[in-house]
């Protein structure tokens, strides 16, 4: 049978509990900075993710004004109207909004830093609805001694916190009868 | 008989075990967030770019369908013919040479129907012209504006059942555009293409087929 001396016993007690100490404080400071890190890197990992959501919208959505124009411009050439009747006015210094949700396609009177967006069954610059983030418009740049050639830009803006953002699509548009 | 030292032996690191677990827990929780994002955020970009593609190919084909540009090629092209093309503030000579093999893409996928005669062979008489077209930055009127995306155009013409009651000149106009796009050669005989380099790049291609 072994016995333990008291002293060697109460000895090593005291060692064991000075262990305990250190191995809590060790311990502490591993979840914390390991709790932090994880923390900042999900934190950062949903911004982007709101950041992927609010890109894919704005691209969605600078796509359906430049199927707009598009289709007015169809529509003005199979009618025998001046095929950029109703565009022609939107122009770099008075963009335009197009209006997919409502019966008036073309928004007049957006600034030049574009339409606020509403959404109401769908997102318009109507003032109806609940304001969105984005700021949408068009505009025409007519391309130098081509009477029958236009350029179409399609500027989406929308602010994540502090970081403004935006995406300008740009599209050639002509005078095509095909 | 059991040792009570070993037991005091055995009780000890659990805290650091447990504080390890933990760690191990919420880094994992974490690195899934940010793994689910990052393929999110390559989505949206992805998305982003194929649409800055799609219209650089959309913009080819209405440079391609301009009633001015289709009036230079008439509605039967010939072989060694070379007419001007002026679209998206550049003017270039494309010339239309004889064309034996099919197309770059069918979008009918459906065994080359439109490219081949009765035969199954392409036609022999018809001809193709390739050229390059790039799209700047016009929002200020500028044709300096910096280069933003590049198409390479096709135009393809022959005729169907020549001779026959059928006859008809066909006309295809295929167009790929690319998003991010490289300068090739120097001078006056630099042109625009895609930057096959870069792994942002995107090609989106559209056909426009008149009779």
């Amino acid at each position: 049978m072994n016995i333990i001396p008291h002293t060697a016993g109460k000895t090593r007690h005291a060692t064991c509990r000075g262990f305990t100490i250190v191995e809590t404080l060790v311990a502490v400071a591993i979840l914390m900075i390991s709790i932090a890190g994880p923390l900042v890197i999900a934190s950062k990992g949903l911004r982007a993710a709101l950041y992927s959501r609010d890109q894919m919208i704005a691209s969605l959505l600078a796509q359906e004004s430049m199927e707009i124009v598009k289709n007015i411009r169809s529509n003005n050439i199979t009618s025998g109207s001046n095929w950029v009747q109703s565009l022609d006015t939107c122009l770099l210094n008075s963009p335009c909004d197009a209006n997919a949700v409502s019966s008036t396609p073309i928004w007049i009177g957006c600034s030049t830093t574009g339409c606020p967006l509403y959404f109401s069954a769908g997102y318009t610059p109507e003032f109806v609805g609940e304001e969105t983030l984005f700021r949408r418009m068009f505009f025409l740049t007519p391309m130098p001694g081509q009477p029958n050639e236009y350029t179409v830009n399609v500027v989406v803006s929308w602010t994540e916190g502090t970081v403004p953002n935006e995406l300008h699509v740009t599209s050639q548009l002509t005078n095509s009868t095909r | 008989m059991s040792n009570p030292l070993n037991k005091l032996h055995l009780k000890r690191g659990y805290t650091l075990l447990f504080a390890v677990l933990i760690a191990s827990l919420v880094l994992g929780v974490a690195v899934f967030i940010l793994s689910i994002s990052r393929k999110q955020y390559i989505l949206s970009a992805t998305a982003r770019e194929s649409l800055y593609a799609m219209y650089a190919s959309d913009s080819g084909i209405e440079c391609g369908a301009l009633d001015a540009n289709r009036s230079e090629w008439g509605d039967a092209i010939e072989a060694g013919q070379t007419v001007p093309f002026s679209c998206a503030g550049t003017s270039q000579l494309v010339t239309f040479s004889t064309h034996s093999s099919y197309p770059y893409f069918d979008v009918n996928n459906d065994s080359h129907s439109l490219y081949v005669d009765s035969n199954g062979v392409p036609h022999p008489e018809a001809v193709e012209g390739d050229f390059r077209l790039v799209f700047r930055e016009y929002s200020t009127g500028s044709p300096t504006g910096k280069i933003t995306t590049c198409a390479l155009m096709s135009i393809i013409g022959y005729t169907i059942d020549p001779g026959g009651p059928d006859e008809r000149n066909r006309t295809i106009i295929q167009s790929r555009g690319y998003n991010v796009c490289k300068a090739r050669g120097a001078g006056a005989a630099t042109t625009y293409g895609p930057d096959t380099s870069s792994p942002r790049t995107v090609e989106r291609a559209r056909q426009l087929i008149y009779e």
